[in-house]
């Protein structure tokens, strides 16, 4: 059994819940094993990794007071209220966010924009990736990459595409897959070559 | 849940979620799972991480300029001093067409440039081109359903420099024709008909954008 799947199946939500409610610090425990991961996810995707660490504890502080005080009507329904919470905490930071930046914009003109960006590490990553992604296309026929733009850049759906473009869904399908392969199969590559022994044994005092 | 087989979200729903393009009918069966699915979450990340380097990679490919006149003679004559008889005088007169056009001021159509905008944080601020026409959507993804809004650009001291009427296209907001940008930072509100600031999306425009 995969790790995926004995995590899904091993929730047992309304023993978890029983458990939060009574105080039991095994209870709180798998509660947070969730949050851990799956929270820390979600809110990572959508808030960015400044102060998640912050993030991720708010809102389990608010899960578990909300059992502790029997809001949640339904244990088997704890995801979904977790949801609920965590797309509130969203939400509401994104409101922090826009209504700061316009008093700031208010108190003091010419002020710098705050910088969005994840890490240089990241930005590091993620330029790589594109670059990756530019060999990826350019071995693609011109009409393949209008596909995939259409598809990934301009939210047509796949079947205005392969009405409009005269395609199949499995060729759709194929083309959106073969990419990703290759994209997959180049970023293994670039690996490779970076651990490369040969590369290795060139340095002075390493070979054999 | 539909999206699944077996307890795992399918690749197309994944895909669908990642572009912000999933029926908020099947949003909730499909997060729910994602909060407590280590695999679908790798599996998520993949694609998104997909996407965002497909986004950055063919935003540098459309505004890369054409080939330079003289690069393009120089294949026409490469092609040319092949053994091609039968073809040599199309060719030919096909090099004195280029030839022309080298010297021939250009017409000054400048393509027009797909932007996306999303709210999505964590991810590098993508520039677009400055100079060029902008056609902007903005990902509409959550926010309730209506025929079109009113969006205003700002730039980065918060002067509103343009307000406009927008429509709504599924998951998307567009506004209509393109819009040139000279370089720098910009935001981008969307409001209902009643004035609600709904969302505000950060535009990036830069002159080292359009390589």
């Amino acid at each position: 059994m995969s790790r995926a799947e004995t995590t899904v199946n091993s929730l047992n939500l309304p023993e978890i819940v029983r458990l939060v409610r009574s105080g039991d610090a095994a209870g709180l425990e798998r509660l947070y094993a969730v949050f851990a991961r799956g929270v820390r996810f979600y809110l990572w995707r959508q808030l960015g990794p400044q102060d998640l660490d912050d993030k991720v504890h708010d809102t389990f502080l608010l899960v578990v007071q909300a059992i502790q005080r029997d809001e949640l009507r339904d244990p088997e329904r704890l995801m979904g209220y977790v949801r609920t919470i965590v797309r509130r905490q969203v939400a509401a930071h994104i409101d922090r966010v826009v209504q700061k930046r316009r008093q700031q914009m208010d108190i003091e003109a010419g002020l710098a924009i705050a910088d969005d960006n994840a890490d240089p590490e990241s930005g590091a990553i993620q330029r790589q990736e594109r670059d990756l992604m530019l060999s990826v296309l350019a071995a693609m026929t011109r009409r393949d990459r209008d596909i995939l733009t259409r598809f990934y850049l301009l939210g047509h759906s796949q079947e205005r595409i392969c009405r409009e473009m005269g395609l199949s869904s499995t060729q759709f399908r194929l083309l959106k897959s073969r990419a990703k392969v290759r994209f997959g199969l180049a970023g293994r590559r670039k690996l490779k070559r970076k651990l490369s022994p040969d590369l290795v044994r060139i340095v002075p005092g390493w070979s054999d | 849940m539909p999206h699944n087989s077996g307890d795992h979200a399918t690749e197309e729903a994944l895909e669908q979620y990642s572009l912000g393009a999933l029926p908020e009918s099947e949003l909730e069966n499909f997060e729910e799972h994602l909060l407590v699915c280590p695999s679908c979450q790798d599996r998520l990340a993949e694609i998104d991480r997909f996407i965002r380097a497909f986004r950055n990679a063919i935003t540098e490919i459309e505004v890369s300029p054409p080939p330079s006149e003289a690069s393009r003679l120089k294949r026409l004559l490469h092609i040319l001093l092949r053994p091609a008889p039968a073809l040599i005088t199309a060719l030919s007169v096909l090099a004195v067409v280029v030839v022309w056009r080298a010297y021939t001021p250009a017409s000054g159509h400048v393509a027009a440039v797909p932007v996306l905008l999303r709210t999505e944080r964590g991810g590098s601020l993508d520039a677009a081109p400055a100079g060029r026409p902008l056609l902007m959507q903005m990902d509409a993804a959550g926010l309730a359903e209506s025929p079109c809004c009113k969006v205003e650009i700002v730039d980065a001291l918060g002067i509103p420099l343009a307000k406009l009427y927008a429509r709504r296209e599924g998951d998307k907001i567009a506004l209509a024709g393109g819009r040139k940008f000279a370089p720098g930072s910009y935001w981008v509100r969307v409001y209902d008909n009643s004035g609600r600031l709904l969302r505000e999306y950060a535009l990036e425009v830069s002159e080292n954008a359009a390589r």
